[in-house]
């Protein structure tokens, strides 16, 4: 089991990481997911033993590291990939593969596994930027690693490519049985191949819990907006209940004692409602001139007495449309139609909380 | 329009390194006329001279290699409290004259030598091969450190964690991962300092260890002008096989990345300073304690202060000059083949000794009188000398260029000289300015073509030094050694200054606001 408690690590005077906490067991994946400069790879390099660190504890098995006595690298059975891949350029597939082993059976192992048997006498130049990550990873294992650090393995390669070897990497890793950390800048990566995620911002984990945690039931507002569309509601909180300008909604249990809220409203706990079925020749224009020089139309007055929002930019996604209204009693929010309710940039609707799951409910500051 | 460009963007630096390349062969040319007198002839003293000279080349060699990629990968990676101190301090030793540390190991050490006037122990005695050796050791090496260092920064730290990682002692990954990659900089710092041992003069002059040099200038002061050509010419052939050698060797392109940085603990750092501070000692304490107590006991008698202007004066004019020169050899040189044929002509300077390079020059100022006798020839010669050092340092940064810079600037509408003045220039100043600073320095230190070559009462510090140490006036040499090593000292600040301000990244981003104001 990996164990990490209170770990911090400085660079000169300035402290990078506080008082970090996390705990591996057996083949578990931990996603560590974090904006730029978030401290994400100083982690990966302090658990390594690449840096030495300031306060805390790192243990796995036989070994434990501390500010006083530190383990070098090589007495620590870690293995790594790397973001550039970290091949030898001057060994072949297979020399970098065996590195360091005496038997090099383990190496034609993993390579059969990562589909590089074809490619063991070329030399990591020739290949591909997957290929590559493909051999690294087979190098990584072939060590027999007690554990795995992977610093943004995919980040060097294209979208498509991503999407397929993110799955190969997570089998590798669960075949080999190892835990493993893996930090990442891309959301979608660290929600679909994460066994758990964790959230850092500047240093400190805000989060670390099971994917569908971190979503549904952010802890802090930094979490909510870092993963997915996150809009904030004004509502007013009465025990499990929420009420608020788009309708009411149930809440997680909160600490919280009723009053002014926030509610965390994603994309998809919104149903809208179009007003009028638009000309297109005069999209948008119907509503809006009349507003605005105050001559009101006999049909503009429905609209504006049953209209709570207005569409003011529209972003097509492939499939479905993701939309930002602002309120009429002001502040934004997004919400997600499918791509036959095409709205336009000016458009009034009318928006309503239709989530039957619990929302998350944050202290207006 | 824009292809156009391309071709015809520096339509004058081929002429122009042609030109400079066939001055630097002028020396050798007038070697050669002077070589066939018929009157020069083999003598037994030859085999002896070969042996003397390449022995000490190799010694050296080896022992700057020995003591500089050790350093440059403890100033490269190792972040040691005051780093950049610590690595000005061990490169400092490039800036002194080696015959400075000569003179004052020499007075330091043996019976009779300073060390025991002062403490009454006996210390052996620095003359002969082994003297030359361990002062052109201790003064070369930064050539080395330097070099490596530069090439171990431009490695991405990547590998070496993957090496660890993998389970490889640090020790063992610096050795098989990281100096493996970095062996460019080693063979090139080699190569400087084999063609620094060749050329020098004061330092076998002063051990009395007859090598090329010496024996050279023997022959000169005796008059034997063609049997000093005759044996200048066979220094130069080997000089050609170590450009050869150097020719051969191609660096592998390394992806930019962040270097490798090691954190020792306390006790560790302490080990490692313990360790640098004899070197630290010998090169700059031993010759500034010597010449303290020189100042001390005799006072600062026959000194001028115009020694010392005459000096600075002459660098000055000299770095300029050389830089002028380098920009076009440099730009041919990244070009193509007939280009780097050119650049490697201009590098013969550098293996002709200074005396060999007097020599030759006085020759030519005796067929051209407007020449004779003036500050212009000396220049010339301090040019000619130490061209291939701003060369190197202004393509090496040149190359690193990225092309696609100078292809966004024409896209945005500027012409080639545009191009030039407000990206290639900017970009390549600092190894302009790295390259003039060494030309600088080269030319502070420069004694033997100088003492050949200086008019008539144009009296340097070097000069004046010499003039010193061969009247056995020890105690006078006190002024112009102190000053020599501060003045050194003060072109390294500027070296090292110039290297920070420009750091590249800064630079980009002038470049890309001017452009965007546009």
């Amino acid at each position: 089991m990996l164990k990490v408690s209170s770990l911090s690590v400085d660079y000169g005077p300035s402290r990078i990481i506080h008082q970090l906490d996390l705990a591996l067991v057996e083949d578990e994946i931990l996603m560590l997911l974090g904006p730029t400069g978030c401290g994400k790879t100083t982690i990966l390099q302090a658990l390594a033993g690449l840096i030495p660190i300031a306060e805390g504890t790192i243990s796995m098995g036989q070994w434990q590291a501390s500010p006083k006595c530190p383990v070098p690298p090589e007495r620590r059975q870690v293995g790594m990939v790397f973001q550039d891949f970290a091949l030898f350029p001057h060994l072949t597939v297979e020399q970098n593969a065996a590195f360091r082993l005496k038997n090099p059976a383990k190496a034609h192992h993993w390579l059969e596994i990562m589909g590089m048997s074809d490619f063991r006498k070329v030399k990591p130049g020739t290949l591909s930027g997957g290929q590559r990550q493909r051999v690294a990873l087979a190098r990584t294992l072939a060590h027999e690693p007690t554990y795995v650090l992977l610093d943004e393995p995919l980040s060097n390669l294209d979208a498509a490519l991503k999407d397929s070897l993110r799955w190969e990497i997570r089998k590798a890793l669960k075949a080999a049985a190892v835990p493993a950390i893996w930090v990442t800048h891309d959301q979608d990566e660290a929600l679909s191949i994460g066994d758990k995620v964790g959230i850092l911002n500047e240093g400190k984990l805000e989060q670390l819990a099971v994917p569908e945690a971190c979503f549904c039931q952010p802890n802090s507002r930094f979490v909510a907006q870092f993963l997915g569309e996150a809009s904030f509601l004004p509502g007013n909180l009465d025990r499990s209940c929420v009420s608020t300008y788009l309708g009411d909604a149930p809440v997680l249990p909160t600490e919280l004692d009723g009053g002014e809220v926030d509610v965390l409203v994603r994309p998809d706990d919104l149903a809208v409602e179009k007003m009028i079925t638009m000309d297109p020749d005069c999209e948008g224009q119907v509503a809006n001139s009349e507003v605005n020089t105050g001559k009101f139309h006999p049909a503009a007055r429905m609209i504006l007495a049953d209209s709570n929002a207005e569409v003011t930019e529209a972003r097509y996604e492939g499939g479905t449309w993701l939309y930002t209204a602002t309120l009429n009693i002001g502040g934004t929010v997004r919400f997600r139609t499918c791509h036959e309710t095409r709205l336009v940039v000016g458009e009034l609707v009318r928006l309503s909380l239709c989530s039957k799951e619990p929302l998350a409910t944050f202290d207006r500051h | 329009m824009t292809r156009g460009r391309q071709v015809f963007r520096f339509p004058l630096a081929y002429p122009l390194a042609l030109g400079i390349a066939l001055v630097a062969v002028l020396p050798v040319m007038v070697l050669i006329i002077l070589a066939v007198d018929p009157a020069t002839s083999l003598d037994s003293l030859n085999a002896d001279l070969i042996i003397n000279t390449l022995l000490l080349m190799v010694i050296t060699v080896i022992g700057a290699l020995g003591i500089g990629v050790p350093l440059a990968l403890l100033t490269a990676y190792v972040q040691l409290p005051l780093g950049r101190l610590w690595l000005i301090m061990l490169a400092a030793p490039l800036a002194m004259p080696s015959y400075i540390g000569a003179f004052t190991l020499y007075a330091a050490f043996g019976s009779g030598g300073e060390i025991e006037n002062i403490t009454g122990i006996v210390t052996p005695s620095a003359s002969g091969l082994f003297g030359a050796a361990v002062v052109m050791i201790l003064y070369t090496y930064p050539f080395v450190l330097l070099t490596t260092r530069a090439s171990l920064l431009s490695l991405d730290a990547s590998l070496i964690h993957a090496a660890r990682t993998l389970g490889l002692p640090l020790l063992q990954c610096l050795w098989r991962v990281a100096l493996p990659r970095a062996i460019t900089g080693m063979a090139a710092g080699g190569l400087l300092v084999a063609l620094y041992t060749l050329s020098d003069f004061g330092t076998p002059a002063i051990m009395g260890l007859d090598t090329f040099t010496r024996v050279i200038y023997v022959e000169y002061n005796a008059f034997g002008l063609s049997q000093a050509a005759f044996l200048s010419l066979q220094l130069l052939t080997i000089v050609g096989l170590l450009l050869f050698l150097d020719s051969r060797i191609t660096a592998t392109p390394e992806r930019p990345g962040r270097s490798l940085m090691l954190w020792p603990s306390p006790g560790q750092i302490l080990c490692l300073i313990l360790t640098v501070l004899p070197v630290i000692g010998l090169t700059l304490l031993l010759p500034l304690a010597i010449f303290t107590l020189w100042l001390l006991r005799e006072g600062t008698g026959g000194f001028d202060v115009r020694y010392a202007w005459n000096s600075t004066y002459a660098s000055l004019l000299a770095a300029f000059a050389a830089v002028l020169a380098a920009l076009p050899v440099a730009h041919v040189a990244s070009r193509g083949a007939f280009g780097r044929l050119l650049e490697r002509v201009t590098y013969f300077g550098f293996g002709v000794p200074g005396i060999v390079m007097g020599t030759a020059l006085v020759y030519v100022g005796l067929q051209l009188p407007a020449l004779y006798q003036t500050l212009g020839l000396l220049v010339l010669a301090y040019v000619m000398r130490f061209l291939p050092l701003a060369v190197g340092s202004v393509r090496s940064t040149a190359e690193k260029l990225d092309s696609s810079l100078v292809k966004a600037a024409w896209v945005l509408g500027a012409g080639p000289g545009e191009v030039f003045r407000r990206i290639t220039l900017p970009l390549s100043m600092r190894g302009i300015v790295a390259g003039a600073a060494l030309v600088f320095l080269e030319g502070m230190r420069e004694l033997p073509a100088t003492l050949l070559l200086a008019p008539t009462g144009f009296e340097t510090l070097s000069t004046y030094l010499w003039r010193v140490y061969e009247a056995g006036y020890f105690g006078r040499a006190a002024i112009p050694g102190l000053l020599l090593v501060l003045m050194s000292g003060l072109g390294l600040a500027l070296m090292f200054s110039g290297e920070g301000r420009a750091e590249f990244a800064t630079v980009v981003q002038k470049t890309d606001t001017k452009l965007a104001k546009k």
